[in-house]
């Protein structure tokens, strides 16, 4: 679960995929309408690498000269278990820059 | 701007190592045409391809005598050749006292050598001859290991190159000890 910061690349791609497979161009296009960070295509691809090779996404059939991409059930698990400990961060945050403390 | 920007991103996908590419390729193309990258998505992609090469686990290896090796172990062979010759006709004339030998080796070497360059050239191709064989034989890579990354390397056991490339050796470390020895000797004299 190291290596997966709200920001990095990997994280990225997988709450892209969460919600419906998607080629290189169409989660660049996710990302950055739901983060406003546009990935190189160097780095989506290294993402999409590391991903892949950890099973936490797989390549379906391609369409044409594209190809998507899925979230499996693990990649799934893994990101729900790391969203879940980010809202618990953001939450508790939140509270405490509220209180000033 | 972008159109310069596109044909170097997809210039740069060539640099990537061949699995990789194998596997990628078409689409990174593909995204590369769609997204119309400019020069900082070719940036992004050439600091890929040196993520793939130095850390990702890409052979680093010399291709060509990878997949040539005893075509290699012969050109080694042959550049060394006269080196080779010289120093057993040397060796048959003087350390074992033919005599007949080596009053024909001396001149005859002596008229060779005379020219600095072909001198030069005898002794370098020892050296030439053992990089040509050995360099088949290397296989390294940088692996993420359990203690961080670590660079593998692995020599191939090849029985031709690996007895051109000792041959090498003790011939150019045979040179070199006559040369430094035939050097004191002189000063001394």
């Amino acid at each position: 679960m190291s290596g997966f910061g709200n920001n990095d690349p990997g994280m990225l791609v997988l709450v892209s995929l969460a919600s419906m497979p998607r080629h290189g161009h169409a989660i660049l296009l996710d990302v950055e309408a739901f983060a406003d960070i546009r990935l190189g295509p160097g780095t989506l691809y290294g993402a999409i690498e590391r991903l892949e090779g950890k099973g936490l996404i797989e390549p379906i059939e391609m369409v044409g000269r594209r190809r998507p991409y899925r979230l499996t059930e693990q990649g799934r698990s893994m990101l729900d278990g790391r969203l879940r400990g980010l809202e618990q961060t953001v939450r508790i945050g939140l509270q405490r820059v509220a209180l000033g403390v | 701007m972008s159109r310069i920007g596109r044909a170097l991103a997809h210039a740069v996908i060539r640099a990537y190592p061949r699995a990789w590419r194998e596997r990628y390729e078409t689409e990174i193309h593909e995204l590369v045409d769609e997204t119309d990258a400019r020069l900082p998505d070719a940036v992004d992609l050439a600091t890929g391809a040196i993520q793939r090469r130095l850390i990702g686990g890409a052979h680093m290896r010399f291709e060509l005598g990878y997949r040539h090796p005893s075509a290699f172990a012969i050109l080694a062979l042959i550049i060394m050749a006269p080196t080779l010759a010289v120093a057993l006709l040397s060796l048959v004339g003087h350390e074992l006292g033919v005599g007949a030998v080596a009053s024909v080796v001396d001149p005859l070497l002596a008229s060779i050598t005379a020219p600095r360059v072909i001198d030069l050239g005898l002794v370098v191709a020892p050296l030439v001859a053992f990089l040509l064989a050995a360099l088949p034989l290397l296989d390294a890579r940088f692996e993420q290991g359990d203690d961080g990354r670590m660079l593998a390397l692995r020599v191939r056991a090849l029985p031709v190159n690996l007895l051109v490339g000792a041959v090498a050796i003790i011939l150019g470390a045979s040179l070199i000890g006559h040369i430094i020895t035939e050097s004191v000797l002189q000063l001394g004299a």
